[in-house]
């Protein structure tokens, strides 16, 4: 009969958290890979609306979701059916509403949504022209491929129209601004 | 004894109505509830000023055509007050007053108020209509540069005051709510002032 070292059940328990240990940090090399892969996955926009409450002037929405572990940025919007298609903010400055060119862009944060929406950040749309009851406009980011929304025009004014699609463009280049 | 005891009734709900705790409102009382000067040309061509309200509440605010984004808010938040008023409505002027005067005209209002909603007023004011409004409601108008440089004649924004001014039926201003007020705080106010 073989006799066991005094210290075997110590042994044991020391070589069950080692493999634990090891299990655990390839489950991490695992989750890290994922991430990764999660990367490369597209920005989604949904909630697109358009404003047009004159010939002159009108205003678009949408939100961007970035399920990504990457951050992207919006970076311009070009459209061939306005003279001047621009990210604005308007900012609540104590009681005064003031309109904030933001040129620069704005963020998409990674895991996270970007939201245009009335009274915070929005394209603003001078004398659009409108095509088959419609306005596209491209979006283009500082990584992702450019998106082109096609917004409905709205029926009546303060009930904004519904966007009827999107398309992810190959390579920018159908948009243009002014006319 | 009937006599007395109608007086101590009276004395009671005397008593009671003094005692009762003042109205409490959703919008701010201004510290000095002044009469604001407000006059102008409606969108359909006639003349408007608060002077002349019959006895109305009004609640005035101020925007401009050329506003892409928080006037159009601002007026849809107004149609879905009027829709909330339900026939209280005809006691309340809505009132859009332009600060751009050098780009909207009587015509242009006309074009973009009544899109909202036909029973709102959309006034156009001449620029000593426009300073006496401007003092009267301590208004902030500032314009930005043209697009394409000074001298052009190139798109520009106006930044202003986004106040709510709510307008008594003495013509006396009641309470102003901020630019983000919503209609669940501004619709029980209308309603306890027409009470």
């Amino acid at each position: 009969m073989t006799r066991r070292h005094p210290a075997f059940p110590f042994a044991v328990i020391l070589l069950a958290a080692l493999t634990f240990a090891v299990t655990g940090c390839r489950r991490g090399d695992i989750t890290e890979t994922t991430e990764a892969a999660t990367t490369a996955q597209e920005l989604e926009v949904t909630d697109a609306t358009l404003s047009l409450p004159t010939p002159m002037m009108g205003a678009a929405y949408f939100v961007v979701e970035n399920p990504g572990a990457t951050a992207d940025r919006l970076v311009g919007i070009t459209s061939s059916q306005a003279e001047r298609a621009e990210l604005h903010e308007t900012i609540d400055d104590g009681g005064v509403m003031r309109m904030v060119p933001r040129p620069e862009g704005l963020d998409v944060p990674a895991g996270g949504r970007l939201e245009l929406a009335p009274g915070g950040a929005h394209v603003m749309l001078v004398n659009p022209s409108p095509k088959d009851g419609a306005i596209e406009l491209t979006l283009t980011f500082e990584t992702h491929e450019p998106i082109v929304l096609r917004l409905a025009v709205p029926e009546t004014q303060g009930d904004a129209g519904a966007s009827d699609h999107t398309d992810h463009m190959a390579h920018q280049g159908d948009g243009g601004q002014g006319s | 004894m009937i006599r007395l005891a109608t007086l101590i009734g009276f004395i009671a709900l005397l008593t009671l109505v003094s005692c009762s705790p003042p109205e409490q409102y959703g919008g701010t009382p201004p510290e000095n509830p002044v009469t604001p000067e407000l006059s102008g040309t409606n969108w359909d061509g006639t003349p408007y000023s608060l002077a002349d309200s019959n006895g109305h509440l009004a609640l005035v605010f101020f925007g401009y055509t050329y506003c892409p984004d928080v006037c159009p808010l601002a007026l849809a938040k107004m149609k879905q007050l009027y829709s909330v008023l339900g026939d209280d409505w005809s006691k309340v002027d809505i009132v859009f007053v332009s600060v751009d005067p050098h780009r909207d005209t009587v015509e242009k209002l006309a074009q973009y108020v009544p899109g909202f909603d036909h029973r709102f007023k959309g006034l156009y004011l001449d620029p000593g209509q426009m300073e006496a409004a401007s003092d009267s409601f301590d208004l902030t108008i500032q314009f930005s540069q043209p697009q394409d440089g000074p001298g052009t004649d190139s798109f520009y924004y106006v930044d202003h005051t986004g106040t709510y001014f709510l307008v008594g039926p003495d013509g006396r201003l009641a309470l102003t709510y901020p630019p983000s007020a919503t209609i669940d705080v501004i619709a029980p106010d209308i309603r306890k002032l027409l009470s």
